[in-house]
């Protein structure tokens, strides 16, 4: 056994855009064990559901990430609908979805320019930005806020989108389709890129069920879950299934998210295609009271809302179960026997969000 | 394996008028129902009810209905749009642009002047 030594990663860390601490044990250049330790930025969000207004938590509730922000508002709003038995209209639902891929197209263009960038790759971090930013633009067009959509509220949506923008926003995002695909061309085919991925942080299938991965990490090892099969909002109308891939390494959660771009593109023109005209909030009657639990698809994972009300305007209890909080076990999995330089990588291609898993 | 398969994009970048804008020189025009910076449009027609100030998420609004001021925190202020949606008098708009940064706190404030004296019997 060679001398152990323990080279601390993070907090700041270049390829971190957010605080977690992991020591790393090392054995030469290979990682033995990493022991992480998180709590830097710790908000006490869910602390303030018993001081909030539960229909102004929504706004808080989205507050939690700033990349897969309108998810967490509409699986808040989901959860607290469910306590008042509320039905929403179904033009609200079809927006919320049209939103929620918006969300999960910027929040995985993101994701694959800071991969580009752990591995050095600049130019190519910097022309998945160049995308997102358009992306953007249209997220500000049809919700008004560019990264908070503040649109989501108990009961529906804030505001309607009309069919002339609607027409605009596909337009352009066949325009962006396009543009993608060439970005896409390069992580999937680039020799540069597969060397850095290609085999690296293998998560075979039986240890992504075992250790609850979810999401990307968890499809990218070749179970084919999706928590979008519950068919919560109007998934179920859409047709979609969820994308996988079998290699369980880096390059296969790549591919994953990859392809999920390609998806939503598709999903948003679905249901721009099925979406109705109609009303977009229905009134909120009283206060939510009871138990729920309400699961959603975030860009990184399933998401677990838990809400309890106690028939107050004040919620007894705000509990999020995030995504990236099931990744980081697996994370630590196959962060072991690792080369050290690889490391940055290999914890990006779990897309952690700490602030999220933190709250 | 194909290398540099990223030279077809580059080549096309290279062709192409720079992605960014020389900010702040070249400002970008915001999309219409942007959500920038909340403006008082016109304390003239305030009836100082105060509901713009409760339904605010972030208790940014501070109306004094005695003193007939309205005032904003704006680092408080969230650009929700619920105050402009709620106002009854209409006074209260969304603007596109947003506001620029601060180099100290402060509460912007707006008073009522005093109606002109017209209808004073005296
Ligand atoms: S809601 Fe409108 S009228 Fe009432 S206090 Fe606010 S700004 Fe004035
Ligand atoms: S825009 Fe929203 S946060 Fe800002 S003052 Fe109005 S209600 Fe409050």
């Amino acid at each position: 056994m060679g001398q152990r030594t323990i080279i601390p990663f993070g907090p700041q860390h270049p390829v971190l855009p957010e605080p977690i601490h992991l020591d790393l044990v090392m054995e030469d250049e290979k990682v033995v064990e990493a022991i992480p330790s998180i709590g830097f930025i710790h908000r006490g969000l869910e602390k303030m559901a018993e001081k909030k207004d539960f229909q102004e938590m929504a706004y808080i509730a989205e507050r939690i990430c700033g990349i897969c922000s309108f998810i967490h508002s509409m699986g808040y709003c989901q959860a607290i609908e469910a306590l008042l038995k509320l039905e929403i209209p179904k033009r609200a639902e079809y927006l919320r979805v049209i939103w929620s891929e918006m969300s999960r197209i910027h929040s995985h263009l993101l994701w694959l320019g800071l991969t580009a960038d752990a591995f050095g790759f600049e130019s190519l971090f910097m022309h998945s930005w160049r995308v997102r930013e358009k992306l953007l633009d249209l997220i500000e067009e049809t919700s008004g806020g560019r990264v908070i959509f503040g649109v989501c509220k108990v009961g529906g949506v804030r505001r309607d989108v009309d069919a002339e923008t609607l027409r605009r926003a596909l337009e352009a995002l066949a325009a962006l389709e396009a543009e993608y695909r060439e970005i896409a061309g390069v992580f999937s085919r680039d020799a540069s890129v597969k060397r850095r991925m290609t085999g690296i942080g293998v998560l075979p299938k039986e240890d992504a069920r075992a250790l609850g991965a979810v999401g990307p990490t968890l499809r990218g090892s070749g179970v084919a879950w999706d928590a979008r099969r519950l068919q919560y909002a109007v998934y179920g109308e859409l047709d979609w299934a969820p994308i996988t891939e079998e290699a369980g390494d880096c390059q296969a959660r790549c591919l994953v998210r990859i392809r999920e771009i390609f998806q939503s593109f598709d999903l948003i023109r679905q249901a721009a295609g099925k979406i109705s005209d109609g009303p977009v909030a229905v009134k909120v009657p009283g206060n939510p009271r009871g138990e729920y639990f309400a699961r959603l698809e975030q860009p990184r994972g399933e998401v677990v809302y838990y809400v309890k009300g106690n028939g107050t305007k004040n919620l007894q209890r705000f509990r999020v179960r995030t995504p990236t909080f099931a990744n980081l076990p697996p994370l630590l999995k196959i962060l072991q026997g690792c080369e050290l330089s690889d490391v940055p990588v290999i914890v990006l291609t779990i897309d952690p969000c700490i602030s999220c898993a933190e709250r | 394996m194909p290398h540099l398969v990223i030279a077809k994009l580059l080549t096309k970048s290279a062709a192409r008028k720079p992605s960014t804008r020389l900010y702040p020189a070249e400002k970008r025009a915001p999309p219409k129902g942007a959500r920038g910076r909340l403006v008082m449009k016109q304390i003239e027609t305030c009836v100082f009810c105060g509901v713009c100030g409760k339904k605010c998420p972030t208790r940014a609004i501070a109306v004094k209905r005695t003193d007939k001021t309205w005032e904003l925190d704006r680092l408080k202020c969230i650009v929700c749009g619920e105050c402009v949606e709620i106002c009854p008098k209409d006074c209260l708009a969304m603007e596109g642009e947003h506001a620029t940064a601060f180099v100290a706190k402060k509460i912007e404030t707006h008073v009522q002047k005093p109606k002109p004296a017209a209808s004073d019997p005296t």
